[in-house]
């Protein structure tokens, strides 16, 4: 009704007003100042930017060079499967091929040889091409010709948003050893975790069964490197078979194979590869379509060779 | 006036002091006529790890096994990309297998044989020789008994009355 007159009153309602103003203030500047502080470390992480849809495949143990009965032709495989894919629309914008491109030898002009070969295969399907070594490829002479013929043995790109990271866990020993989980984590560090990330690599990142080889001896620490990651998917080859698994924030994703199938996992017993069957030729090969959507969500769809009649367009 | 801060001063100065005093006890929940019954707690002796042959076991069976088979007999459950199979470990003698040689195998690797020293540390390193050493037939294996250097480390006084 009246302002007060009362100097006392008002002095009161002051302080008692003005500390709270005053407290307001100071939690108002420090709040502020830690959110600045915040937005320019965001900032200051690497964004990837705005995804945009596209799709890939992931082709995986194609073994070329293989001589003997677990496939009779594997160059004729995977002709069969790179023509399919050639077929797919829309079109795959590359493809990931997680490792034992060829197959296994001792002698490094027979390798050499059989990686150009492969190299002239894929340059000739024009679809353009990631690789990652698989045991075969490197692990004779810990992927010396690998490296000259189809470049680095571990590496990343960002593609319409999404990272990808070439990972090596065969060409030493199944582990990625110390030096790459360094150059892993300088990748990673000033990344923004809301990026989609994708790991490629020929063995698993988890333990699928050590027996036979199917683990990366320090998996679990590139797991926890990208355990601030929101969406991290690894594509790997080496099983032959699809096996789907979940750690933590991971999917890990193995792809079917171009050459030949293998068992499914547990019993210690010596891994064995079965002949190829004459009415069953394509019995578990083929191949995996990856479709990303623009909220860096995966679509993906296995494909059988022979689910697929000859001749017939894939559409 | 003076004297009363003095006096005020005085009664702080003693709560504060018996406070801290009493902040000790507290810990150990003993009521204040037990007091001297306060042992401290005996700090538990800093045991340095030392190899052993169990985990040398478990990490052949589950980096070695693969390929040197369970016995460690070279019959591996998976085979080298090469289609050969790696060598036996249960044959090897002392004269041309030293533990040293095992152990720098096992680091460096050799061919096809991974360079474990990459990712294992030393001692997994020592712990996985003495398990292949014990895989023959040799002299027993028996893991050095002398106690490595204790780290210096803080020496607790006990307090007794």
């Amino acid at each position: 009704m009246s302002q007060p007159t009362s100097s006392t009153t008002k002095e009161s309602a002051l302080t008692r007003r003005g500390f709270l103003a005053l407290s307001g203030a100071a939690f108002g500047m420090a709040a502020s100042g830690g959110v600045y502080h915040l937005a320019a470390y965001a900032q200051s992480l690497k964004t990837s930017g705005p995804i945009a849809p596209f799709r890939f495949v992931q082709l995986t143990d194609t073994h070329l060079g293989y001589v003997g009965d677990a496939n009779r032709s594997v160059m004729a495989t995977m002709n069969m499967a790179l023509g399919q894919i050639a077929l797919l629309t829309p079109q795959p914008d590359f493809l990931l091929i997680t490792g034992d491109l060829t197959q296994g030898t001792v002698s490094d002009y027979e390798r050499k040889r059989r990686l150009l070969l492969f190299k002239q295969v894929l340059d000739a399907s024009k679809i353009p091409y990631y690789t990652v070594p698989g045991e075969h490829d490197a692990l004779m002479d810990r992927g010396v010709l690998y490296q000259m013929v189809l470049g680095d043995l571990h590496y990343g790109f960002l593609h319409k948003g999404v990272q990808f990271l070439g990972l090596d866990n065969v060409s030493r020993g199944f582990f990625l050893g110390r030096e790459q989980l360094k150059w892993v984590k300088g990748q990673l560090d000033t990344m923004d975790p809301a990026t989609p990330l994708i790991l490629f690599c020929h063995a698993p990142l988890y333990n699928v069964f050590a027996p036979w080889n199917w683990y990366t001896f320090d998996g679990a620490a590139l797991r926890a490197l990208v355990a601030r990651f929101r969406q991290v998917t690894v594509f790997y080859g080496h099983v032959h078979q699809v096996i789907n698994h979940r750690t933590e924030n991971i999917a890990h994703w193995a792809g079917l194979p171009a050459a030949w199938p293998l068992p499914e996992p547990g019993e210690l017993v010596k891994l064995r590869r079965w002949p190829q069957g004459g009415t069953h030729p394509y019995l578990g090969l083929g191949y995996r379509v990856v479709d990303v959507s623009a909220s860096g969500n995966l679509q993906v769809t296995n494909l059988l060779l022979s689910e697929v009649k000859h001749g017939t367009a894939l559409g | 006036m003076a004297q009363h801060w003095a006096k005020f001063s005085l009664l702080v100065m003693c709560s504060g002091l018996s406070l801290v005093s009493y902040s000790g006890v507290v810990e150990a929940a003993l009521p204040p006529p037990f007091r001297h019954r306060i042992v401290p707690k005996p700090i538990p002796r800093q045991k340095p790890p030392v190899p052993s042959i169990a985990q040398g076991a478990a990490l052949f069976a589950g980096s070695c096994l693969s390929c040197h088979g369970p016995r460690g007999n070279g019959e591996g459950l998976w085979t080298l990309p090469t289609g050969a199979s790696a060598p036996r470990l249960d044959n090897l003698s002392t004269e041309y297998w030293p533990p040293n040689k095992i152990a720098q195998v096992i680091t460096k690797g050799d061919g096809m044989m991974p360079a474990w020293g990459d990712v294992m540390t030393p001692l997994q390193i020592q712990s996985l020789t003495l398990y292949v050493e014990s895989l023959n037939q040799r002299m027993a294996p028996v893991p050095k008994t002398e106690t490595p250097k204790l780290k210096p480390q803080t020496v607790l006084l006990h307090m007794s009355h």
